[in-house]
């Protein structure tokens, strides 16, 4: 179990363009997550954060390096076998929720569910439970996301990530579009799922009181790891902010 | 595999923008309609006309005929009836008429031997058939006894009995019915139509004493049917030919098979606008959902999964145009089906059968598998530029289009496809081929849809240019927006381009076809008044006169010759072409007719024909069958094979014809009729009083249209009108395209442009420049479309015109542009822009800043 959400990052580069225009998203990242591991990102706009996470979920393939999720090292997987790890694996949060406008609610979170085989029936079953667990009311169940609030939104999307029940969570400024106690509420969310799931999170933010909810948490600049701070592992211990 | 097989989510995505796929689903059903309504029309008419040929067939097993509508002298029946094998040789003249009400219905003459008909031509299977006529001596007995379809006679009130008054050659005749056919038989299939009279009455009527048009054969049963055949063509003359009526059933599929695979033709042009047109939206429809496709990517679907799903929306949106485009075409295929037979009758003279028309499964098979194949051809494309993306690009794409890819690439394909075109062109010239003209047409079409992008990018800086005097920071802002939604610019301008290019094509080959016509009568005819039959017998042929009728004129005073011209269809060179025959003087004298001749023997080439010892050529016939002045001509006739020398090429008259003098075809194709008699005034005679005088004296006798040369040329000119009147159903469809084809487009720009409509209120802009702003977006998308569509119609005008049409008709037209009617068609065009610009601008108008603002 432990293998299997460990992400292991060695000397991992991606530059942009070419010859003179090149431009450095990362250099050199050595980074390690252990399994059940909540791990912040931080670090200000184009330092690379969400780029890191793309290498992460094979959406993106670095210039130099390895990168290797769940035992699979994602350079030597073809495109098809890194979709379907992130189908089955790998869980991911938009920070514009990126839900289906025209679809129900229930709709947006069972269609993964579809493309991996489950039943109608089941899938709904499923899809109901998790959307009970992040909180949503049944009764809006049958609504568009344009008529949820942004928290909703965002806990359908979180559903929707973790329908078909994957080790790994990524999420990219899961908070960035939320008022700041909505915010916390899905900080909360994430936790909770974190320490009752053993589910991996690496969540990237550049929103200091976010990232205090990690174990751990790393600064990029410039593309690099320029700090690491661990927090006391204590899975029920709640950050108390600075400010109310 | 159950994800794969599943519509579910495709049918969410498609039910979602179902408003936004409506063109496209229009689009298809149109196409589908009308292969549908094509397919049922044409197997309704061709079963038909098949039966109707069967039908006068009859029990026949073999028939002797000298070519349609010609006759031959009769005195071949006792030889033929001789041989061994023959059991009966039953003989028929074969002619039209029409009531003399003005009504102009055809009707259908059979001259029969009545002795020996019912064993031939089943006209009355019941148990009484010998007694349709109550007294047979008495019928024989009276020459205007005559035998009615029921349904005709029902329909006007006619019984037996009573007389009916009939339009003949040699003028209107009274005959009397004697009895009456049930509708079996070749009266079902005529619906009534039918006139049945005794076999010398109708040679004294309708042809001549001793011709008739063919002779029916009855084999024994115990002989063979092809040994008899070549017995049979061992004694007759030349120019006679004796066929099963399978092979008349086979000329009559094919002849009508070409005129049908037109008509499919037309209906798959349809379909390639339908194509067009989805890919147009599709296209647009999926570069909007990029960032959708970029997320179904980041959840974990595999490009080809992806991929599928796009076809399925792609397949979804096919079975909704094909089930309402198979209504459609059922709707149409009924309405459509009178007015098809009725036209195919007169385009190849043949009798009007009663026409039924049925559901046939294969012509909703192919109208499913056309729409099938439009819409997930047009699919493919835009999918495979989607789901072969990067997902973290797509998924940034919201609110935004992908960028246009114009590389040097595509600029290298564009000219390669420049170079096939003019390879085409010029490789065409050479080889006349119908075939390689589809291709170049197909090449030019294509074409369009690949300059939109260049053109929307250059003529949108050109509209900047001179859009922003005129109208200021609203005309260039509308102008620079074209620049930014480029890539749903040019498929807009694309699609109009396509269907506007086929508008203007038709009408180029309508005006040039009409030009040329006029332009050749204008240049052919010299006779004051040219007088024919007040009725039709098929297309734009008047049906025969007697040609005593030019005696009667020349005793109208004021005339001062009175020359007859006949026309008459024969095969050559297993193809048909015309016999255009004249009086002597037309070759005498330029004021009956003037012959512009583009090539001809050095000496006398007019006068050699005018005498009978040469005929001249059409430049048409010259062009097809490669004959020049000089050369020999070989054609059969009812009295043998006849050789003449050829003259002259002539350039007129427009079709492919062999011209000679009409005494030399009266008297090797048994034909005394005239269809035209050109008449010149004496000088100074008043027209209006010859023409008064000669209604007064013959027009009641002969039923005849007296028109002057002007009249007649305008009515050739209207003739060829309303050969192209299917045109303008396509073009009705092609301007309602355009209509809902901006509209959609603007509604979609401007629904992904809300938040940008409400930073512009925020800004200041009032409403006002708002919708101007947008109505002048779609106004730039019309007048880029124009342009596109005005270059490539253009060129496929002159193409088909110079090229296309001569080597499907042998024809050489003249190009005349419709600059009226393009002129026309675009302020059309305009006004529908600005139509359809009209509700995406209010709504743009009407835009709440603060909300707008918020816009997801």
């Amino acid at each position: 179990m432990d293998e299997i959400a460990a992400i292991r990052l060695e000397r991992v580069s991606k530059h942009y363009g070419t010859g003179q225009q090149v431009l450095p998203a990362l250099s050199d990242v050595d980074l390690g997550v252990p399994n059940a591991e909540f791990l912040s990102i931080m670090g200000p706009s184009g330092c690379g954060k969400s780029t890191l996470l793309n290498l992460i979920a094979g959406l993106d393939t670095p210039t130099s390096g390895r990168v290797i999720v769940a035992g699979h090292e994602l350079a030597h997987m073809s495109d098809d076998a890194r979709s379907d790890l992130r189908l089955k694996h790998i869980g991911f949060v938009f920070q514009s929720f990126n839900l289906f406008p025209t679809f129900t609610v229930e709709e947006n979170v069972v269609w993964p569910l579809e493309f991996l085989g489950v039943r109608w029936r089941k899938a709904r079953e499923r899809a109901q439970a998790i959307l009970g667990e992040v909180g949503i009311d049944p009764s809006a169940r049958d609504r568009r996301p344009a008529e949820l609030s942004g928290g909703e939104q965002q806990r359908v999307a979180i559903a929707r990530a973790l329908v078909a029940e994957p080790q790994l969570l990524l999420a990219d400024e899961p908070t960035g579009n939320l008022d700041s106690h909505t915010g916390q509420a899905i900080l909360d969310l994430l936790r909770r799922l974190n320490v009752h799931h053993d589910l991996t999170v690496v969540m990237v933010t550049h929103n200091t009181f976010a990232a205090t909810y990690g174990h751990r948490t790393i600064e990029l600049r410039d593309g690099r790891i320029v700090r690491e701070v661990r927090a006391p592992r204590d899975p029920t211990a709640r950050v108390v902010p600075l400010r109310s | 595999m159950s994800a794969v097989l599943s519509l579910k989510m495709a049918y969410r995505r498609f039910r979602a923008t179902l408003g936004r796929l409506a063109l496209s689903v229009i689009a298809v059903a149109l196409g589908v309609g009308l292969v549908v309504a094509f397919r049922l029309m044409n197997v309704a008419v061709m079963h038909a006309f098949l039966d109707a040929t069967d039908a006068i067939a009859g029990r026949a097993s073999l028939t002797v005929r000298s070519g349609e509508g010609l006759t031959f002298a009769d005195d071949i029946i006792q030889t033929v009836a001789a041989l061994p094998g023959v059991k009966l040789a039953a003989p028929l003249v074969r002619s039209v008429t029409f009531p003399d009400d003005g009504s102009g219905e055809l009707l259908t003459i059979h001259g029969v031997d009545l002795t020996h008909e019912a064993s031939v031509r089943v006209y009355h299977s019941t148990e009484n058939s010998n007694e349709v006529i109550d007294d047979l001596i008495a019928f024989l007995n009276q020459p205007d006894s005559i035998i009615l379809g029921r349904e005709f006679a029902e329909r006007r009130g006619l019984q037996k009995g009573k007389s009916i008054q009939l339009v003949t050659p040699t003028g209107v005749r009274s005959f009397t019915i004697r009895g009456l056919l049930e509708a079996q038989g070749l009266a079902r299939i005529l619906g009534g139509r039918l006139v049945v009279m005794d076999l010398y009455a109708a040679q004294e009527a309708f042809t001549a004493k001793g011709q008739i048009n063919q002779i029916d054969l009855m084999i024994s049963h115990d002989q063979d049917v092809d040994r008899v055949k070549k017995a049979v063509a061992a004694v007759l003359p030349g120019g006679l030919t004796v066929e099963e009526p399978a092979s008349r059933r086979e000329l009559i599929r094919k002849t009508i098979g070409a005129f049908q695979t037109m008509l499919t033709a037309f209906s798959f042009l349809s379909v390639f606008a339908g194509f067009v047109i989805c890919y147009s939206r599709l296209g647009t429809v999926f570069e909007s959902k990029a960032w959708e496709v970029g997320l179904l990517r980041a959840v974990g679907l595999r490009q080809g999964t992806v991929f599928l799903e796009l076809l399925k929306e792609s397949l979804l949106l096919a079975a909704a145009g094909i089930v309402l485009g198979a209504t459609l075409g059922t709707l149409i295929g009924y309405y459509g089906l009178p007015y098809l037979a009725n036209t195919t009758a007169i385009a190849f003279r043949l009798p009007l059968p009663s026409v039924e028309g049925s559901l046939n499964a294969d012509a909703f098979l192919l109208g499913g598998l056309v729409g099938l194949f439009a819409a997930l051809a047009a699919a493919t494309i835009p999918a495979l530029r989607l789901t072969q993306a990067q997902p973290v690009a797509a998924l940034t794409m919201r609110g935004r289009e992908a960028p246009v890819d114009d590389s040097p690439v595509r600029w290298g394909l564009r000219t390669l496809l420049l170079v096939l075109i003019a390879a085409s062109v010029g490789l065409q010239r050479v080889a006349e081929s119908t075939l390689l003209g589809h291709v170049t047409s197909g090449l030019i079409g294509l074409a369009i849809c690949a300059f939109a992008t260049p053109l929307v990018t250059y003529g949108g800086r050109v509209l900047l240019a001179v859009w922003q005097p005129l109208f200021g920071a609203t005309g260039r802002l509308a102008a620079q927006r074209l620049g930014q939604r480029r890539r749903r610019a040019s498929l807009t301008v694309a699609t109009l381009g396509v269907g506007l290019a086929v508008v203007f094509l038709f009408g180029t080959l309508a005006w040039s076809f009409e030009g040329t016509l006029v332009s050749i009568l204008s240049r052919s005819l010299g006779a004051d008044l040219i007088i024919s039959s007040a009725f039709v017998s098929g297309a734009y042929w008047s049906a025969p006169v007697s040609e005593h009728l030019l005696a009667e004129l020349s005793a109208v005073p004021g005339i001062a010759i009175a020359a007859g011209e006949q026309s008459k269809e024969i095969e050559y060179a297993h193809d048909v072409i015309f016999l255009k025959t004249y009086d002597p003087v037309s070759f005498r004298d330029a004021r009956v007719y003037r012959w512009p001749l583009d090539e001809s023997l050095p000496t006398k080439p007019l006068e050699l024909v005018g005498i009978g010892e040469a005929v001249m050529v059409t430049r048409a016939f010259s062009y097809r069958y490669g004959l020049h002045a000089g050369d020999a001509i070989a054609l059969d006739s009812p009295t043998g094979t006849v050789e003449f020398p050829v003259a002259a090429v002539s350039g007129v008259p427009v079709e492919n014809a062999v011209i000679m003098s009409r005494a030399v075809y009266s008297k090797h194709w048994n034909d005394p009729m005239i269809s035209l008699a050109h008449v010149v005034l004496e000088d100074h005679a008043d027209i209006g009083v010859v023409r008064a005088a000669i209604a007064r004296q013959l027009g009641s006798k002969y039923r005849l249209s007296i028109r002057s040369r002007a009249e007649l040329i305008d009515y050739f000119a209207d003739q060829v009108r309303r050969a192209f009147s299917l045109s303008y159903l396509m073009e009705a469809i092609v301007f309602f395209l355009v209509l809902v084809g901006i509209g959609d487009t603007l509604a979609a720009s401007v629904i992904e442009s809300t938040r940008e409509f409400g930073t512009m209120r925020a800004v200041g802009i009032s409403r006002t420049q708002l919708f101007s702003l947008v109505m002048l977006e779609g106004t730039a998308i019309g007048l880029l479309g124009l342009f596109l569509a005005g270059v490539a119609g253009l060129a496929l005008g002159v193409f088909w015109v110079d090229m296309q049409f001569p080597a499907i008709l042998g024809w050489k037209l003249d190009v005349h542009l419709p600059a009226m009617f393009a002129f026309g068609a675009a302020i059309l065009t305009l006004l529908l822009c600005l139509a359809g610009s009209l509700l995406p601008s209010l709504h743009a108008a009407r835009l709440e800043p603060a909300a707008a603002l918020r816009y997801e």
